[in-house]
């Protein structure tokens, strides 16, 4: 055996790298996957494959909810029940009114259309999804829901409730896809308000809260406004309720503050609806 | 060791909308009493696969997690002979600081490096929530090995 002839020395007098160089090592590693992820978004693939080999884990960490939830159902109170199925029922009556009419409404603007000789508006359609959990990532406001590109959803398609927009997707696993809340502070949503027509830019404030800003042209907006979707950035449809306005501050600014409560701020969703461009629904 | 691993990381991908930032992170917890009680078994590559997995299935921009992990397998195996040498309560006063520290890096530097600042400051609450449940987290963890110690000889 020959001095610094590593096959032959014993395990217990090798030298390899110590601790602290090891572990600064991996924290240049952990630094560049970060990089790789969030600012080049190269790392998709990896995300992929292994959000499949995690898929079990996450199915076996809510396994107690679900029992849970089938637990409530079926000790559920039957006068509750009746008393939901009436306001279920009504509900039903009021939207069928409200579908009938917007079908009308659509048959004649498609007609306006043809006349003036517009292109047809594209057509959605809405993809019920189940909120599987809330992101714990401290630095982010998101949502997973139980639909992936396997069931046809793309990034930057919108997410809906009963009362209007939630959110956006902006990442699509296989199985799962992360909805983005309208309310982060990277968020930006083209909107009208409804009585005046005057467009702007939505920007998420954190904590629930949006801000009206670069509105083009001259500021016509009052506290009570209805703020929609205005469809121009080619991923919202037209239209889609977003929140009220709340706060209108004239503080001797050049442009007034103008702060808009979203309609769907209650973070608190079982279930939502994406809203698929036609072109994009899984057969 | 894999298998509690695994098993933390299942409970750090429950849904707990009531604790949802500030809970303790359980992989995190077993990452440290494993680089405590088998350093040898408990390097870096390991920690950077099991947070990266804990990314994933958060939905976590990747590279976070394992950035507070690493740190933390570094700090409980550099001191580890003296933290072992104190009772759970004990090791858990010291390994707080080693948390907090930490998650206080993963914050920043996922503000320099990707520009993302903190939204739920709850999440700074985390180590101590984690240094309340490092006894019984340990005890848990041990118990297999202190069954063993007391099987009957016979048995292999």
């Amino acid at each position: 055996m020959t001095v610094g002839d590593s096959a032959a020395t014993p395990l217990s007098f090798r030298r390899s790298l110590s601790l602290t160089t090891r572990a600064w090592l991996a924290t240049l590693v952990a630094v560049a996957v970060m990089v790789a992820d969030a600012r080049f978004d190269w790392l998709t693939p990896l995300r992929d494959g292994v959000s499949v080999l995690v898929r079990p884990l996450v199915a076996a960490g809510q396994w107690p909810f679900r029992v849970w939830e089938m637990l409530e159902r079926t000790t559920i109170d039957v006068v509750a029940l009746q008393k939901e199925n009436a306001e279920l029922r009504r509900q039903v009556l009021t939207l069928s009114a409200q579908i009938w009419e917007g079908a009308a409404a659509r048959r004649e603007n498609d007609r306006l259309r043809a006349l003036l000789g517009f292109a047809p508006m594209p057509g959605t359609r809405l993809l019920p999804a189940q909120v599987l959990y809330d992101s714990p990532d401290p630095f982010s406001r998101r949502i997973v829901i139980d639909r992936g590109s396997n069931h046809g959803i793309q990034p930057g398609l919108a997410v809906a409730a009963a009362k209007g927009l939630v959110g956006q997707v902006t990442r699509v696993q296989p199985l799962v896809s992360e909805v983005t809340l309208m309310t982060h502070e990277r968020m930006r949503i083209p909107v009208t308000v409804a009585r005046t027509g005057m467009r702007g830019i939505l920007w998420g404030r954190g904590e629930g809260a949006l801000q009206l800003r670069d509105v083009l042209g001259e500021w016509s907006v009052a506290e009570g406004d209805e703020v929609v979707t205005s469809g121009l950035d080619g991923l919202f449809p037209t239209g889609l309720p977003v929140g009220r306005v709340t706060r209108v501050e004239h503080g001797g600014q050049v442009e007034p503050l103008v702060f808009v409560t979203p309609f769907e701020a209650g973070e608190r969703w079982r279930q939502l609806l994406v809203l698929v461009r036609d072109e994009t629904v899984a057969p | 060791m894999i298998v509690t691993l695994l098993a933390a990381l299942a409970l750090d991908l429950i849904p707990r909308p009531w604790m949802a930032v500030w809970g303790p992170e359980a992989t995190l917890l077993t990452l440290t009493f494993w680089a405590l009680r088998a350093p040898a078994w408990t390097g870096f590559g390991l920690t950077l696969l099991v947070s990266i997995a804990l990314d994933v299935g958060r939905g976590a921009v990747l590279g976070q997690t394992a950035l507070a992990a690493i740190w933390v397998v570094w700090g409980a195996q550099k001191w580890r002979s003296r933290v072992l040498w104190f009772g759970p309560l004990g090791q858990a006063a010291h390994l707080v600081w080693l948390w907090a520290g930490a998650l206080a890096l993963q914050v920043a530097v996922r503000w320099l490096v990707v520009g993302d600042g903190i939204v739920a400051y709850g999440y700074l609450l985390a180590p101590l929530w984690m240094a309340l449940l490092w006894p019984l987290w340990y005890a848990v963890l041990l118990w297999p090995q202190r069954w063993r110690a007391v099987m009957p000889k016979h048995r292999v």
